[in-house]
């Protein structure tokens, strides 16, 4: 006679499987003379019928989602990594970093004011200010009215490392935070390059701005070689100083951009300001996906051209991409995933 | 199950569409599975997909000595049984009974096939069970639930969660007593059925 205890096991097993000719001999023995197991073979066996029932169909979400975060992974696999390509920009900016210290040379001499901006005493910065124009740049390129206060040196000397976190600023401060990372980053790419070189906040930057937005911005892109610079016109002097940046610029970090991407996002959220990331409206890119609280951002490195920061920001309604360009140029959504 | 095998290849080729039409196959089991150890749809959704997920990274260590669905469950039973280990330490070290029944069991879904009245008493028994679930241990409701709702042999079961049959025979019946034993205690079960012997 076995006891109730040996009596659980079969009970349960009988539920799942045929018991042997011995065991259910046992079980039916025991259970002769136990009510309690009957009862409790009776419960078993309406838990296990319940049990069964149970099932129910999962979310259609359920598949999607997992192909969804699937996808993102693969595209984030996809990008190829600044350091794997000779950039072009880093030669630059060894270029940069000469007419730099030539620059600041002059500079020190009054040469300087007399060069850019055709008489003294006006805040321009230096070429030097390469980094500064790429600033100068970036104001301009988001309603630079507000983006005044441009980095100056002792930002840029205390820039950490390139790869630091950029520190969240306000739109305002955008381009200071910027201008500083940015010199960071040339020191990073280009050692030689003098971070600590003086320069003034490009108010040059600013009137360039008031003279034009859109002649200022695009004057920067990287493609004017940093010698070239035009001592003369004060546009151009963005020019300039914008290839330089171009080293300068190094364009952004990712840093940088990734900072500017979450600006940009916050400020279309809240739907008005624009802000130092800001892009004007009429630029290619639309302004897609604001509204989405508190995303999820993912840096997934350069593009394959090498022109632009890429992130996959990742909301509750899906994944979206964003490209950030190197030069400070709109941001750009590069796709949209629900 | 050969198509199934010739999924799971074309998958660790890189094929989604391969993984998606695996996932399509086990999403049912694997869902209920997170459903009922968590008693929480929300949760349960999150689970599973980590657990899917989990499974597309982790398909180069799939060896396919196994069904892909042990496989799978395993990294299911794996996922629940963390994040149970979690909220525990989260809520401090308490029973395991929900602290709010309302917020964390799913509602059930009644079964069209009965009179209303038949559905509200499914749907009490249902969440009851549900609240016998998440009573008892994870490891009890985890053997209890791969078992009744999955329909898994005790061989499977051991080698989904690497344990020996006689363990997993045991362990399944000592759940079924601990479920059994919080439904008499909440008046919803005779504690002394009549017996048809």
């Amino acid at each position: 006679m076995i006891t109730c205890d040996q009596a659980l096991e079969l009970i349960s097993a009988s539920l799942d499987l045929p018991l042997t000719t011995e065991e259910q001999q046992m079980l039916d023995q025991h259970l002769d003379g136990c009510p309690e197991c009957r009862a409790l073979l009776a419960d078993f066996q309406k838990i296990h019928q319940e049990l069964s029932d149970m099932t129910v169909t999962p979310p259609a979400a359920l598949c999607q989602g997992v192909m969804d975060r699937i996808k993102a992974e693969e595209a984030a696999e996809k990008v190829v990594p600044i350091r794997r390509k000779a950039r072009p920009w880093v030669r630059w900016g060894a270029a940069a970093a000469v007419f730099a210290v030539v620059v600041l040379g002059a500079g020190s001499s009054g040469m300087l004011d007399i060069v850019f901006h055709g008489s003294t005493g006006s805040a321009a910065p230096p070429a030097v200010t390469s980094q500064d124009n790429t600033q100068a740049e970036e104001t301009t390129d988001s309603a630079a009215a507000q983006r005044k206060s441009l980095p100056t040196a002792e930002q840029e000397s205390a820039a950490p490392t390139p790869s630091a976190t950029v520190p969240p600023v306000d739109e305002g401060d955008a381009g200071q935070e910027m201008p500083a990372v940015s010199s960071a980053v040339q020191a990073e790419q280009e050692p030689s390059l003098p971070q600590n070189v003086t320069v003034t906040p490009y108010a040059g930057g600013q009137a360039a701005s008031v003279e034009g937005d859109s002649t200022t911005r695009p004057a920067v892109l990287p493609a004017a070689p940093p010698q070239t610079p035009v001592m003369d016109d004060p546009m151009q002097e963005t020019v300039m100083a914008d290839p330089a940046p171009e080293g300068a610029e190094a364009g952004l970090t990712q840093e940088e951009a990734e900072q500017r991407l979450q600006d940009w996002l916050s400020a279309q959220e809240n739907g008005s300001k624009t802000t130092a990331t800001s892009l004007p409206a009429n630029d290619a890119c639309t302004d897609a996906d604001s509204g989405e609280a508190s995303p999820q951002l993912t840096a997934l490195g350069l593009s394959a051209d090498g022109e632009s920061w890429l992130f996959a920001v990742t909301t509750q309604g899906g994944t979206n991409h964003y490209a950030v360009p190197v030069d400070g140029g709109a941001i750009c959504l590069l796709e949209e995933t629900d | 199950m050969s198509s199934e095998l010739e999924l799971v290849r074309q998958a660790k080729a890189g094929d989604q569409q391969a993984f998606a039409a695996l996932m399509e196959q086990n999403q049912t089991r694997i869902y209920n599975l997170a459903l009922r150890m968590t008693g929480n749809p929300d949760d349960a959704l999150e689970l599973s997909q980590e657990a899917f997920f989990n499974a597309w990274r982790g398909l180069g260590r799939f060896q396919e000595e196994s069904a892909f669905s042990t496989w799978l469950y395993r990294l299911a039973s794996n996922v629940c049984i963390d994040f149970l280990r979690r909220e525990k330490r989260r809520r401090g070290a308490s029973p395991s009974v929900s602290l709010d029944d309302e917020e964390n069991h799913t509602r059930e879904i009644p079964d069209q096939r009965y009179s209303p009245q038949e559905q509200m008493e499914q749907e009490e028994r249902r969440r009851l069970i549900q609240q016998g679930l998440d009573a008892i241990s994870p490891e009890h409701r985890q053997v209890l639930l791969l078992r009744e709702m999955e329909g898994l042999s005790y061989g499977e079961i051991a080698r989904i969660l690497d344990l020996e049959e006689g363990t997993v025979k045991s362990r399944i019946a000592r759940a079924r007593l601990a479920l059994r034993k919080y439904l008499v205690g909440t008046g919803n079960f005779s504690a002394a059925s009549s017996s048809t012997k």
